[in-house]
């Protein structure tokens, strides 16, 4: 008998095991994703399947916003006998303080792809949602990757990812072969889950020629590997906060 | 089922420390998987009968040593393309010629000290590697192997001991691990360490490090499985433009 691992993909405003439309295709790739022994999920705190939904974050006001609830979340996720925690957002909000509440490991699918685009080549780029020139923003300098050397928004915001699939895919074609002609990427990823969601990337290797790493597939397989080797974050790095401390 | 190729162990049938080598690669694996030592063409179906050699095998502990293991590693990488493996995990924590790999096959290539580099990256806030050598911080191995870019990277600092003293005596090297991470952990803040010598990492003592010091020791060789595991069921490897098949490949 194979032991199941058990992972707990973090929506809060979702309702766990009652999920349907957008959430329901989602989770369905998400379990297309883990290996047969693997059982993973939408994780929220929802309890009236009808006011299950998805949530979009644009902004550092949205992402901090964002993070007691997916403490709370993830709190509730432990106790519940998951081994492992992905945060749903790919500028992952809250990794360190939801490290510092948790001691089973937390991916964050934004850092798990950079540093896989990191391992595979001497320098990538990151394609996100926004408009503008591209530019550095702390979400990408956290992580201490010198291999990152450009990010292009495409100019579609969060819901038009979801809404405008082909149109947005044209804007990834377009920012990638201008990653890999202007800057040298030797890979691309993904700043957004719901690009990840549109499962662009095969498709978009294909056409810029350079490997597009998606973000949700990197954490799955990070998840599982975390799990299998027993590895967790460091609790010297991420301490227990004093007031949480048992007395 | 996926096929992986550790490129380590020559002809003829395993040493025993080799088998026990394999046997920790391979306890890293999913179910469905299967860990190769592989030594080039022929090297597996030439592993029968009994192993009568001195049980002695090489060390790279130079950059004299990375060149010079090189040409007949890469040429190896290239038999296990051609027989059908779909990824290939390097033998050496110093990754030798790791790119040069790249432009000869077009199967995944895990270098196993760059990928635990990156998972105590992934998980710490600073990180030192521990390795070998029998003098101070081995200042050239950061020259050359931090192509990785990690900027969390704090030091490098070595246990005093060269490779052969850590297979021959375990006890003084866990000591000198023990050592050397409590003065990383006071003087370089470090919050989780890896290794750089796969000698280290095949001691296995991991665990037990951590549950000594309570922090991360993230064991390069186990690692590299599990990176393998991942771009295989991904579909990723390095590109094919940035690291073309050299035009002038070949053999003697």
């Amino acid at each position: 008998m194979i032991k199941m691992r058990k992972i707990a993909f973090l929506q809060s405003s979702a309702a766990t095991g009652k999920l349907s439309g957008e959430l329901a295709r989602r989770e369905k790739i998400l379990k297309s994703m883990a290996s047969p022994d693997t059982e993973i999920e939408y994780f929220g705190l929802e309890t009236d399947p009808k006011k299950s939904h998805l949530g979009a974050i644009q902004s550092s006001y949205e992402s901090a916003l964002s993070v007691p609830k997916t403490l709370e979340t993830a709190m509730a996720a432990e106790k519940a006998g998951y081994q492992a925690v992905i945060i749903s957002c790919g500028g992952d909000p809250g990794v360190a303080p939801l490290r510092e509440v948790l001691t089973i490991p937390v991916v964050p699918p934004g850092s798990s792809a950079k540093h896989i685009c990191s391992m595979i080549g001497r320098k990538f780029s990151i394609l996100t949602t926004g408009f503008g020139e591209p530019r550095r923003t702390e979400i990408y300098e956290r992580d201490g990757l010198l291999k990152l050397i450009s990010i292009h928004p495409i100019g579609f915001t969060v819901p038009e990812v979801r809404e405008k699939v082909d149109e947005s895919f044209q804007a990834m074609v377009r920012e990638g072969k201008r990653a890999v002609k202007e800057y040298g990427a030797n890979s691309v990823t993904f700043g957004c889950m719901s690009m990840a969601y549109n499962m662009y990337d095969e498709e978009l290797t294909e056409e810029i020629g350079v490997p597009a790493v998606n973000p949700m597939k990197a954490a799955v397989k990070m998840a599982e590997m975390y799990i299998d080797l027993g590895l967790t974050h460091s609790k010297l790095a991420y301490r227990v906060p004093p007031s949480l401390r048992k007395k | 089922m996926r096929k992986i190729a550790f490129i380590s162990g020559g002809f003829g049938p395993l040493s025993p420390e080799m088998k026990r080598r394999h046997g920790v690669l391979q306890s890293a694996a999913s179910s469905d998987t299967r860990v190769d030592m592989y030594g080039g063409k022929g090297s597996i179906e030439s592993r029968v009968g009994e192993y009568k050699g001195t049980g002695k095998f090489g060390a790279i502990e130079t950059e004299y040593g990375l060149a010079y293991s090189f040409p007949h590693e890469a040429k190896v990488c290239v038999e296990a393309e051609e027989e059908g493996y779909d990824a290939i995990i390097l033998a050496c924590g110093g990754d030798p010629g790791l790119f040069g790999i790249f432009e000869a096959v077009s199967i995944p290539v895990v270098g196993p000290g760059t990928s635990a580099r990156h998972v105590c990256s992934l998980i710490s806030h600073k990180f030192t590697l521990l390795t070998t050598g029998r003098h101070g911080p081995v200042y050239h191995m950061m020259e050359h192997e931090n192509p990785h870019g990690l900027g969390r990277w704090v030091s490098t600092r070595t246990i005093g001991l060269g490779v052969i003293d850590v297979r021959e005596r375990p006890k003084e090297c866990y000591e000198a691990m023990v050592r050397e991470a409590k003065i990383a952990m006071a003087n370089d803040g470090a919050d989780a360490f890896t290794y750089g010598c796969m000698s280290m990492a095949f001691m296995d003592f991991d665990k037990k490090l951590e549950a000594e010091l309570g922090v991360p020791f993230i064991n390069p060789a186990k690692v590299a499985v599990k990176m393998a595991e991942m771009y295989i069921d991904l579909g990723i490897a390095h590109n094919k433009i940035t690291f073309a098949r050299p035009p002038n490949l070949r053999f003697r």
